[in-house]
C-alpha cells in the first residue's frame, strides 16, 4: 500500500462541506479499484456519519471534523474525529429501521444505513473528542 | 437543484437534473418539488435517472413530499443502482411505485 492509499481531510462541520469532501473522495486513490457497491457503501456510510456530526454533535453550530481513510487489502478503515457533543449514553445508537406504521417515517434511517453498510463500528469519547471508527468491506471491481 | 417539469394528460413528470439528493440540499429540493407540483395536475413522477446519490436526508425529503401531496401519488422513475439500493435497504421500494425504465424514447 503506497502513501496515496490514505485520505485525510479536516473541514468545517457544514452540510455543504460534507458534500464537497464526499465528491473529492469519489476521485481519491484510496477508493480506486473498488467495486461500485463498496465505493457507494463508503460514501453513504460516511455521509450519514458526517451529517450526524454536523446536525447533532455540533447541532448546526460552528465546529470542525476530520476524516481519515486507510485502505487495507479487504477493508476501508474510516475514522471521524470531532469536538462536538458526545453521542447520548456514550454509545452507538442502534441501527433499527424506523417503524412503518400507517405512514413511513421521514427520518431515523441514518444509523440504520451506517449499521447495514459497515462491517464494524466502534465509538469512543476521549479528551473531549468523539472518535468513530467505521470499517467497510472493500470488494474489488470485477476485472 | 435544477428541475425540469413536464405536464402530460395524466402526470406531472419532474426530471431531477442534479446528481445528489443529500443533506445539503434536501430541504430546498422538497420545497421546489412541492412548488412545481402545485402548478401541475395528476400523479407526480420524479425522474431520478441522473441522481447517483441519495442519503437519509434525501430519502426523508421524498417521504415528506409523498405525505404532503396527500391523495396525489408520488412515483419514482428510472432510479440508478445506488438509489435503488437505498430504497430497498430501507424498504421504501414497498412504499413508492418505481418505474424502472424512463418513459421517453432516449431513456436516461
Amino acid at each position: 500500500m503506497g502513501p496515496d492509499c490514505r485520505f485525510d481531510h479536516s473541514f468545517a462541520a457544514q452540510a455543504m462541506e460534507v458534500r464537497l469532501v464526499l465528491t473529492r473522495l469519489r476521485r481519491a486513490s484510496v477508493l480506486r479499484g473498488l467495486s461500485p457497491e463498496s465505493a457507494e457503501s463508503c460514501e453513504l456510510v460516511l455521509a450519514e456519519a458526517m451529517n450526524n456530526i454536523v446536525e447533532h454533535a455540533y447541532g448546526g453550530g460552528d465546529g470542525s471534523l476530520r476524516l481519515t481513510l486507510l485502505r487495507g487489502r479487504h477493508h476501508v478503515i474510516c475514522r471521524l474525529l470531532d469536538r462536538g457533543r458526545p453521542l447520548p449514553g456514550l454509545t452507538l445508537p442502534p441501527g433499527r429501521l424506523p417503524p412503518q406504521d400507517d405512514s413511513p417515517a421521514e427520518g431515523g434511517y441514518g444509523w440504520f444505513l451506517i449499521h447495514s453498510l459497515s462491517q464494524r463500528l466502534h465509538y469512543r469519547r476521549a479528551d473531549g473528542m468523539n472518535r468513530l471508527f467505521i470499517v467497510v468491506t472493500a470488494n474489488s471491481r470485477a476485472a | 437543484m435544477k428541475l425540469q417539469a413536464e405536464q402530460d394528460e395524466t402526470d406531472l413528470i419532474i426530471r431531477v437534473q442534479g446528481d445528489r439528493i443529500d443533506a445539503a440540499g434536501a430541504v430546498p429540493f422538497k420545497d421546489q418539488i412541492l412548488q412545481l407540483a402545485e402548478g401541475g395536475t395528476g400523479r407526480v413522477v420524479l425522474d431520478l435517472s441522473r441522481v447517483d446519490f441519495l442519503d437519509s436526508s434525501g430519502l426523508g425529503a421524498l417521504v415528506a413530499i409523498r405525505r404532503m401531496l396527500g391523495a396525489r401519488a408520488l412515483d419514482l422513475m428510472s432510479p440508478t443502482p445506488p438509489v435503488v439500493r437505498v430504497l430497498r435497504l430501507t424498504r421504501m421500494d414497498m412504499v413508492f411505485t418505481i418505474h424502472p425504465a424512463a418513459g421517453s424514447p432516449n431513456g436516461a
